[in-house]
């Protein structure tokens, strides 16, 4: 079926309501609109009705009469025109003896969408009322695709500033974990050409390398690494970047006053819009390294006060041990018992202190061995 | 007894009194004391190429410049470990010293001082060599 004969099948569907005081005009506008094939046929000639009617069925269009006692065709005009928004497109035809322009343009202002004069002629009734309910028709259509429009944007809408909500408050959060690091993390490219200048920094880079945010992306890591120095670092380390994609090493890096510290570094590379980027993490590891050399340093001499204990101590504590021994094997039997009674102290208080001396170098052995794990 | 004694140690008086045990315990009459590693290597390599004796060391660990381990070194080095044998006899009580002194095959006995005398009678009963 063309589109053109299903419009015209569509419209014969539609409603009409006719009003008119002469009940003969609405006998003939009947006739012909079922010769022209429409089946929902309303009509009043009570104009006091028409607007009830109206809000009761919501006709698809509307043949008014102009001149009917009480209510005429004018006022019910300008009732509809106020409520005109509210509802669907409902054209108006208005049928009408009176030729003056005047009145025409009047009913034209206050809503008419076309006229018919009498007497009728009647193939140009029928005419006329299928051409405004074709547009009719196309109008609602309009509106319907246009609502379901506006559904799809309004969706859409919807879901774009959901997107922009969550992105902005993804954002926030990984600028605020940036931000807040007490690591630098610092962004640049690499081409063939070597290291870019830094193209994003954050503000722990004044505690960790002495500069600020500005002053970073004036340099590149060529100032600030001193293992840059050697050629073969730098493409050493690009190359098992990115092998792996990721990279921890430790290096020496030259704050801006000079001072050199040691470093950790862990590097990552990415795509950052067509380019090779690399992300590096600084955290300053010298106190760190201070502090291990230190208890070592520790453990070293804990080792020493262990062998002595074992040893430089315990030598002449074992001679006094030895030799009480050989007094009671040899001799005590031959003494008064009050002197053996003292020897035997000697040799109990030597024997105690043994003890000492052997606990504590074993407890002195444990620590060295926890520390070797 | 079929071996001669040899004291060494660096301390004046546990070589005073390891004679005085050695002698009590009826173990050696005329033990040869030395007061380091150097001297008794020196000694050792004097009399190696000889026919030696069988000897029994009593060996200190740590003693100034050439100390028990070098003189153990020294032993493994001219490999007489039927006719020259040692006993450790340390101050020291560390596990790691006793776990190193028995690798080496000269080593039969190792004892924290002080050096008994009922140990040195039970000595006598066995034979060593």
């Amino acid at each position: 079926m063309s589109e053109k004969n299903r419009i015209k099948e569509s419209i014969l569907k539609y409603k009409i309501l006719i009003v008119d005081d002469q009940l003969p005009n609405i006998i003939l506008l009947e006739n012909i609109l079922n010769l022209a094939g429409f089946n929902e046929i309303l009509s009043t000639t009570d104009s006091t009705a028409a607007l009830e009617k109206i809000e009761l069925h919501k006709p698809d269009i509307l043949l008014l009469d102009l001149m009917m006692p009480r209510v005429t065709g004018f006022d019910i005009l300008a009732e509809i025109e106020k409520s005109a928004d509210s509802r669907d497109f409902m054209p108006i035809l208005v049928l009408t003896a009176d030729t003056n322009p005047k009145s025409k343009e009047k009913a034209l202002k206050l809503g008419a969408s076309d006229f018919i004069t009498k007497p009728f002629d009647i193939s140009e009734v029928s005419l006329r009322i299928q051409n405004l309910l074709t547009t009719k028709h196309l109008m609602d259509q309009l509106k319907n695709q246009n609502d379901h429009l506006e559904d799809l944007v309004k969706i859409r809408t919807e879901q774009l500033q959901t997107a922009k909500e969550e992105a902005e408050k993804n954002e926030k959060k990984y600028r605020l974990l940036f931000d807040a690091n007490l690591d630098d993390i610092n962004l640049f490219y690499i081409d063939q050409t070597g290291p870019s200048k830094f193209i994003e920094t954050n503000p722990a880079s004044e505690t960790v390398l002495g500069y600020t945010k500005e002053e970073l992306l004036n340099l590149s890591i060529q100032d600030i690494d001193t293992g840059m120095v050697d050629s073969g670092y730098y493409l050493e380390k690009i190359q098992k970047l990115l092998e792996k994609g990721s990279l921890e090493f430790e290096t020496v890096i030259r704050k801006k006053n000079g001072e050199l510290r040691n470093m950790e570094v862990k590097a990552n590379v990415f795509e950052l819009i067509g380019k090779t980027a690399v992300l590096n993490i600084y955290r300053d590891i010298t106190d760190r390294i201070k502090f291990i050399e230190a208890i070592l340093k520790q453990n070293r001499a804990f080792k020493e006060i262990a062998w002595i204990q074992s040893h430089v101590v315990r030598a002449p504590l074992a001679r006094m041990m030895g030799i009480i021994h050989l007094l009671n094997d040899l001799y005590f039997e031959d003494l008064n018992p009050e002197i053996n009674k003292l020897l035997k102290v000697i040799s109990d208080s030597a024997f105690e202190l043994d003890q000492i001396i052997r606990e504590i170098s074993e407890k002195t052995s444990e620590a060295q061995k926890n520390q070797n794990l | 007894m079929n071996f001669d004694l040899i004291i060494v140690d660096d301390d004046a008086e546990y070589i005073f009194f390891h004679k005085l045990l050695a002698k009590k315990s009826g173990l050696s009459e005329d033990p040869l004391t030395f007061s380091s590693g150097q001297e008794v290597i020196d000694h050792l390599a004097a009399v190696i190429n000889q026919s030696i004796n069988n000897t029994l060391i009593f060996l200190d660990i740590y003693m100034q410049d050439i100390d028990g381990w070098g003189v153990l070194d020294y032993l493994q080095s001219v490999n007489k470990h039927e006719k020259i044998k040692v006993i450790l006899i340390t101050s020291s009580v560390s596990m790691e010293d006793k776990r190193k002194a028995i690798q080496y095959p000269s080593v039969i006995e190792y004892i924290e001082k002080p050096l008994m005398m009922n140990y040195l009678i039970n000595l006598k009963s066995q034979s060593i060599f």
